[in-house]
Protein backbone atom coordinates (compact mmCIF):
# COMPACT_ATOMS: atom_id res chain seq x y z
CA UNK A 1 0.00 0.00 0.00
CA UNK A 2 1.31 3.47 -0.74
CA UNK A 3 2.58 5.67 1.62
CA UNK A 4 -0.34 8.58 2.50
CA UNK A 5 0.82 12.05 3.64
CA UNK A 6 0.11 13.60 6.93
CA UNK A 7 -1.86 16.16 4.90
CA UNK A 8 -4.06 13.22 3.45
CA UNK A 9 -4.62 11.61 6.50
CA UNK A 10 -6.39 15.27 8.04
CA UNK A 11 -8.48 15.29 4.72
CA UNK A 12 -9.78 11.75 5.53
CA UNK A 13 -10.57 12.58 8.93
CA UNK A 14 -12.17 16.16 8.07
CA UNK A 15 -13.95 14.38 5.61
CA UNK A 16 -15.07 11.02 6.45
CA UNK A 17 -18.22 11.70 8.20
CA UNK A 18 -19.66 14.00 5.15
CA UNK A 19 -18.23 11.61 2.66
CA UNK A 20 -20.36 8.94 4.10
CA UNK A 21 -23.49 10.98 4.63
CA UNK A 22 -22.90 11.53 0.64
CA UNK A 23 -22.93 8.20 -0.04
CA UNK A 24 -25.77 7.02 2.25
CA UNK A 25 -27.99 9.13 1.12
CA UNK A 26 -27.32 8.07 -2.89
CA UNK A 27 -26.53 4.06 -1.93
CA UNK A 28 -29.28 4.15 0.91
CA UNK A 29 -27.46 1.58 3.05
CA UNK A 30 -24.56 1.70 5.38
CA UNK A 31 -22.79 -1.24 4.18
CA UNK A 32 -22.48 0.30 0.61
CA UNK A 33 -21.54 4.40 1.96
CA UNK A 34 -18.83 2.84 4.21
CA UNK A 35 -17.31 0.70 1.20
CA UNK A 36 -17.55 3.83 -0.79
CA UNK A 37 -15.87 5.93 1.46
CA UNK A 38 -13.14 3.73 1.28
CA UNK A 39 -13.33 3.46 -2.52
CA UNK A 40 -13.35 7.40 -2.42
CA UNK A 41 -10.07 8.09 -0.72
CA UNK A 42 -8.28 5.32 -2.16
CA UNK A 43 -8.95 7.06 -5.34
CA UNK A 44 -7.91 10.33 -3.74
CA UNK A 45 -4.82 8.90 -3.01
CA UNK A 46 -3.90 7.05 -6.42
CA UNK A 47 -4.93 10.43 -8.27
CA UNK A 48 -2.49 12.72 -6.04
CA UNK A 49 -4.70 15.26 -6.36
CA UNK A 50 -4.21 18.47 -4.07
CA UNK A 51 -6.51 20.69 -3.27
CA UNK A 52 -5.79 24.71 -2.70
CA UNK A 53 -9.01 24.77 0.17
CA UNK A 54 -11.47 23.05 1.68
CA UNK A 55 -13.99 24.17 -0.54
CA UNK A 56 -12.07 22.67 -3.38
CA UNK A 57 -11.34 19.19 -1.78
CA UNK A 58 -15.32 19.15 -1.08
CA UNK A 59 -16.24 19.70 -4.69
CA UNK A 60 -13.89 16.82 -5.68
CA UNK A 61 -14.70 14.43 -2.96
CA UNK A 62 -18.49 15.18 -3.85
CA UNK A 63 -18.33 14.52 -7.50
CA UNK A 64 -16.24 11.48 -6.85
CA UNK A 65 -18.36 9.90 -3.80
CA UNK A 66 -21.53 10.43 -6.38
CA UNK A 67 -20.05 8.56 -9.24
CA UNK A 68 -18.31 5.82 -6.63
CA UNK A 69 -21.93 5.43 -4.67
CA UNK A 70 -24.00 5.24 -7.88
CA UNK A 71 -21.84 2.46 -9.42
CA UNK A 72 -21.85 0.96 -6.31
CA UNK A 73 -25.57 0.91 -6.26
CA UNK A 74 -26.06 -0.23 -9.75
CA UNK A 75 -23.39 -3.16 -9.13
CA UNK A 76 -25.57 -4.47 -6.23
CA UNK A 77 -28.60 -4.16 -8.21
CA UNK A 78 -27.57 -6.33 -10.64
CA UNK A 79 -26.03 -9.05 -8.30
CA UNK A 80 -29.94 -8.61 -6.12
CA UNK A 81 -31.96 -8.56 -9.39
CA UNK A 82 -32.79 -12.43 -9.76
CA UNK A 83 -33.49 -13.39 -6.15
CA UNK A 84 -35.86 -10.11 -6.16
CA UNK A 85 -37.50 -11.26 -9.18
CA UNK A 86 -37.77 -15.06 -8.12
CA UNK A 87 -38.88 -13.84 -4.25
CA UNK A 88 -41.54 -11.53 -5.70
CA UNK A 89 -42.69 -14.68 -7.54
CA UNK A 90 -43.05 -17.00 -4.67
CA UNK A 91 -43.95 -14.56 -2.20
CA UNK A 92 -46.44 -12.20 -3.96
CA UNK A 93 -48.96 -14.22 -1.32
CA UNK A 94 -46.98 -13.54 1.85
CA UNK A 95 -46.48 -9.52 0.63
CA UNK A 96 -50.24 -8.95 0.46
CA UNK A 97 -50.57 -10.83 4.27
CA UNK A 98 -51.98 -9.07 7.66
CA UNK A 99 -49.31 -7.64 9.49
CA UNK A 100 -47.79 -5.03 7.32
CA UNK A 101 -45.47 -5.60 4.44
CA UNK A 102 -41.87 -6.58 5.26
CA UNK A 103 -40.45 -5.34 1.70
CA UNK A 104 -41.92 -2.09 2.16
CA UNK A 105 -39.35 0.04 3.50
CA UNK A 106 -36.78 -1.78 1.33
CA UNK A 107 -38.67 -0.90 -1.90
CA UNK A 108 -38.88 2.61 -0.63
CA UNK A 109 -35.09 2.63 -0.53
CA UNK A 110 -34.91 1.05 -3.79
CA UNK A 111 -37.10 3.71 -5.68
CA UNK A 112 -35.30 6.72 -4.03
CA UNK A 113 -31.40 4.84 -4.82
CA UNK A 114 -33.48 4.04 -8.32
CA UNK A 115 -34.88 8.10 -8.66
CA UNK A 116 -31.55 9.48 -7.29
CA UNK A 117 -29.58 7.74 -9.80
CA UNK A 118 -31.96 8.60 -12.86
CA UNK A 119 -30.44 12.46 -12.63
CA UNK A 120 -28.08 13.51 -14.51
CA UNK A 121 -24.03 14.08 -12.76
CA UNK A 122 -24.87 17.86 -11.89
CA UNK A 123 -28.17 17.25 -10.77
CA UNK A 124 -26.93 14.54 -8.12
CA UNK A 125 -23.77 17.33 -7.29
CA UNK A 126 -26.22 20.40 -6.62
CA UNK A 127 -28.59 17.82 -4.66
CA UNK A 128 -25.91 16.91 -2.34
CA UNK A 129 -24.50 19.97 -1.40
CA UNK A 130 -27.87 21.77 -0.98
CA UNK A 131 -29.43 19.46 1.03
CA UNK A 132 -26.06 17.54 3.02
CA UNK A 133 -23.83 21.01 3.15
CA UNK A 134 -26.67 23.38 3.45
CA UNK A 135 -23.85 25.32 0.95
CA UNK A 136 -25.89 28.16 -0.80
CA UNK A 137 -26.93 28.16 -4.32
CA UNK A 138 -23.76 31.02 -5.46
CA UNK A 139 -21.54 29.03 -3.64
CA UNK A 140 -22.70 25.12 -5.29
CA UNK A 141 -22.11 27.52 -8.67
CA UNK A 142 -18.32 28.33 -7.71
CA UNK A 143 -17.65 25.20 -7.11
CA UNK A 144 -19.51 23.61 -10.08
CA UNK A 145 -18.20 26.58 -11.83
CA UNK A 146 -22.29 27.48 -13.20
CA UNK A 147 -24.02 30.26 -13.15
CA UNK A 148 -26.14 30.75 -9.72
CA UNK A 149 -29.39 30.91 -11.36
CA UNK A 150 -28.47 27.41 -13.56
CA UNK A 151 -27.51 26.16 -10.48
CA UNK A 152 -31.32 26.92 -8.62
CA UNK A 153 -32.91 25.57 -11.95
CA UNK A 154 -30.83 22.18 -11.36
CA UNK A 155 -31.59 21.83 -7.87
CA UNK A 156 -35.65 22.68 -8.84
CA UNK A 157 -35.82 20.00 -11.63
CA UNK A 158 -33.65 17.48 -9.79
CA UNK A 159 -36.66 17.84 -7.15
CA UNK A 160 -39.17 17.64 -10.02
CA UNK A 161 -37.76 14.36 -11.02
CA UNK A 162 -37.42 12.85 -8.03
CA UNK A 163 -41.02 13.72 -7.07
CA UNK A 164 -41.85 12.24 -10.55
CA UNK A 165 -40.40 9.07 -9.82
CA UNK A 166 -41.32 8.50 -6.13
CA UNK A 167 -44.79 9.55 -6.83
CA UNK A 168 -46.04 7.21 -9.87
CA UNK A 169 -49.54 9.09 -10.19
CA UNK A 170 -47.65 13.13 -9.59
CA UNK A 171 -47.57 15.40 -12.56
CA UNK A 172 -44.37 15.62 -14.18
CA UNK A 173 -42.77 19.47 -14.58
CA UNK B 1 -45.63 35.50 -12.35
CA UNK B 2 -44.42 33.70 -15.45
CA UNK B 3 -43.48 29.80 -14.81
CA UNK B 4 -40.16 30.46 -14.57
CA UNK B 5 -40.39 33.34 -12.21
CA UNK B 6 -42.43 30.96 -10.24
CA UNK B 7 -40.01 27.73 -10.27
CA UNK B 8 -37.08 30.26 -9.32
CA UNK B 9 -38.73 31.47 -6.09
CA UNK B 10 -40.02 28.30 -5.28
CA UNK B 11 -36.20 26.78 -5.48
CA UNK B 12 -35.28 29.70 -3.21
CA UNK B 13 -37.95 28.63 -0.67
CA UNK B 14 -37.29 25.06 -0.99
CA UNK B 15 -33.47 25.84 -0.77
CA UNK B 16 -33.94 28.24 2.45
CA UNK B 17 -32.99 31.44 0.51
CA UNK B 18 -35.89 33.19 -0.58
CA UNK B 19 -36.20 37.06 -0.10
CA UNK B 20 -39.15 38.20 2.61
CA UNK B 21 -40.25 40.29 -0.04
CA UNK B 22 -40.46 37.60 -2.59
CA UNK B 23 -41.77 34.94 -0.07
CA UNK B 24 -44.81 37.05 0.20
CA UNK B 25 -45.34 37.22 -3.33
CA UNK B 26 -44.73 33.38 -3.74
CA UNK B 27 -47.12 33.05 -0.84
CA UNK B 28 -50.01 34.86 -3.17
CA UNK B 29 -48.85 32.66 -5.89
CA UNK B 30 -49.44 29.27 -4.24
CA UNK B 31 -53.03 30.25 -2.96
CA UNK B 32 -54.18 32.16 -5.88
CA UNK B 33 -53.11 28.65 -7.52
CA UNK B 34 -54.28 25.47 -5.87
CA UNK B 35 -52.18 23.36 -8.61
CA UNK B 36 -48.24 25.42 -7.83
CA UNK B 37 -50.01 24.42 -4.33
CA UNK B 38 -49.77 21.08 -4.78
CA UNK B 39 -46.91 20.98 -6.40
CA UNK B 40 -45.08 22.72 -4.14
CA UNK B 41 -46.23 20.26 -1.29
CA UNK B 42 -45.30 17.33 -2.91
CA UNK B 43 -41.65 19.00 -3.73
CA UNK B 44 -41.63 20.12 0.07
CA UNK B 45 -42.17 16.30 0.54
CA UNK B 46 -39.36 14.58 -1.54
CA UNK B 47 -37.02 17.35 -0.27
CA UNK B 48 -37.78 16.23 3.10
CA UNK B 49 -37.64 12.12 2.11
CA UNK B 50 -34.18 12.58 0.51
CA UNK B 51 -32.59 13.61 3.67
CA UNK B 52 -34.50 11.13 5.82
CA UNK B 53 -33.01 8.54 6.87
CA UNK B 54 -29.25 9.63 6.41
CA UNK B 55 -27.31 9.45 9.72
CA UNK B 56 -26.49 13.21 10.70
CA UNK B 57 -22.47 14.35 10.56
CA UNK B 58 -22.16 13.58 14.24
CA UNK B 59 -23.63 9.94 13.94
CA UNK B 60 -21.57 9.23 11.21
CA UNK B 61 -18.52 10.71 12.74
CA UNK B 62 -19.55 7.50 15.32
CA UNK B 63 -19.74 5.54 12.89
CA UNK B 64 -16.66 5.79 11.12
CA UNK B 65 -14.53 6.12 14.34
CA UNK B 66 -12.95 2.83 14.18
CA UNK B 67 -12.58 2.21 10.59
CA UNK B 68 -8.61 3.05 9.42
CA UNK B 69 -7.75 5.20 6.08
CA UNK B 70 -7.34 2.35 3.34
CA UNK B 71 -3.90 3.56 2.86
CA UNK B 72 -3.07 2.65 6.87
CA UNK B 73 -5.10 -0.79 6.48
CA UNK B 74 -2.50 -3.53 7.32
CA UNK B 75 -0.55 -5.12 4.76
CA UNK B 76 -1.79 -8.72 3.58
CA UNK B 77 -0.51 -12.07 5.39
CA UNK B 78 2.14 -13.49 3.69
CA UNK B 79 1.20 -16.79 2.32
CA UNK B 80 2.23 -19.69 4.28
CA UNK B 81 1.90 -23.30 3.28
CA UNK B 82 0.09 -25.88 5.79
CA UNK B 83 2.57 -27.59 7.72
CA UNK B 84 1.03 -31.13 6.39
CA UNK B 85 1.97 -29.54 2.56
CA UNK B 86 5.67 -29.20 3.85
CA UNK B 87 5.66 -32.48 5.12
CA UNK B 88 4.55 -34.63 2.20
CA UNK B 89 7.16 -32.26 0.57
CA UNK B 90 10.14 -33.53 2.86
CA UNK B 91 9.01 -36.87 2.10
CA UNK B 92 9.23 -36.90 -1.31
CA UNK B 93 12.58 -35.23 -0.97
CA UNK B 94 13.86 -37.58 1.14
CA UNK B 95 12.06 -41.04 -0.92
CA UNK B 96 14.26 -39.83 -4.06
CA UNK B 97 17.20 -39.05 -1.85
CA UNK B 98 17.54 -42.57 -0.75
CA UNK B 99 17.19 -43.64 -3.80
CA UNK B 100 19.96 -41.98 -5.61
CA UNK B 101 22.12 -42.67 -2.90
CA UNK B 102 21.05 -46.20 -2.55
CA UNK B 103 21.57 -46.38 -6.50
CA UNK B 104 24.82 -44.43 -6.43
CA UNK B 105 26.21 -46.86 -3.81
CA UNK B 106 24.78 -50.30 -5.22
CA UNK B 107 27.18 -52.62 -6.91
CA UNK B 108 26.54 -54.14 -9.57
CA UNK B 109 24.38 -57.44 -9.83
CA UNK B 110 27.29 -59.83 -10.63
CA UNK B 111 29.29 -58.56 -7.56
CA UNK B 112 26.78 -59.09 -4.77
CA UNK B 113 23.39 -60.43 -4.30
CA UNK B 114 20.48 -58.15 -4.57
CA UNK B 115 18.34 -58.80 -1.40
CA UNK B 116 18.88 -58.86 2.75
CA UNK B 117 18.47 -56.56 5.29
CA UNK B 118 20.47 -53.40 5.45
CA UNK B 119 21.33 -54.34 1.89
CA UNK B 120 21.24 -52.10 -0.75
CA UNK B 121 19.23 -52.25 -3.20
CA UNK B 122 20.35 -53.40 -6.86
CA UNK B 123 18.12 -53.82 -9.92
CA UNK B 124 19.97 -53.93 -13.01
CA UNK B 125 17.63 -52.10 -15.42
CA UNK B 126 14.51 -50.74 -16.09
CA UNK B 127 11.90 -53.30 -15.86
CA UNK B 128 10.18 -53.83 -19.51
CA UNK B 129 6.46 -55.27 -17.56
CA UNK B 130 4.74 -54.00 -14.69
CA UNK B 131 5.30 -57.34 -13.09
CA UNK B 132 9.25 -56.41 -12.94
CA UNK B 133 7.77 -52.98 -11.51
CA UNK B 134 5.94 -55.24 -8.99
CA UNK B 135 9.06 -57.24 -8.34
CA UNK B 136 11.25 -54.21 -7.39
CA UNK B 137 8.64 -52.66 -5.33
CA UNK B 138 8.61 -55.73 -3.08
CA UNK B 139 12.19 -56.16 -2.92
CA UNK B 140 12.00 -52.44 -2.02
CA UNK B 141 9.83 -53.43 1.08
CA UNK B 142 11.85 -55.92 2.24
CA UNK B 143 14.91 -53.52 2.31
CA UNK B 144 13.16 -50.73 3.63
CA UNK B 145 10.70 -52.54 6.13
CA UNK B 146 10.09 -48.93 7.98
CA UNK B 147 9.48 -46.64 4.69
CA UNK B 148 6.44 -45.45 3.63
CA UNK B 149 4.55 -47.04 0.50
CA UNK B 150 5.10 -43.98 -0.83
CA UNK B 151 8.73 -44.50 -0.31
CA UNK B 152 8.80 -47.98 -1.45
CA UNK B 153 6.47 -46.95 -4.54
CA UNK B 154 9.24 -43.65 -5.34
CA UNK B 155 12.31 -46.38 -4.85
CA UNK B 156 11.49 -48.38 -7.49
CA UNK B 157 10.72 -46.19 -10.12
CA UNK B 158 14.09 -44.33 -9.19
CA UNK B 159 16.37 -46.97 -9.19
CA UNK B 160 18.10 -47.97 -12.28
Amino acid sequence: MDAASPGLDALYRGFRARVYRWAFALCRSDADAVDSVQEVFLRLLRSGTTFASDSAAAAWLRRTTARVAIDRWRATRARRELPRKAAAATDEGARRAPGGDPLEADESRERMRGAIAGLSEQQQLVLLAKTFDQRSFAEIGRELGLATPTVKTHYFRALGALRARLTPTGDSQ
Amino acid sequence: MTHEEFERLLADELGGEIEPADAARLAQALQADPRRAEIAAQLYATRDALAAGVPSPQRSETRLSHTAAPWSAPAPRRLRLPTAVLRYAAAIALAFGAGFWSAGYAPRPSDKPTTGPGRPLVVPEWPSSTSGLADRYARATRSYPNASSLSHALLSLARR
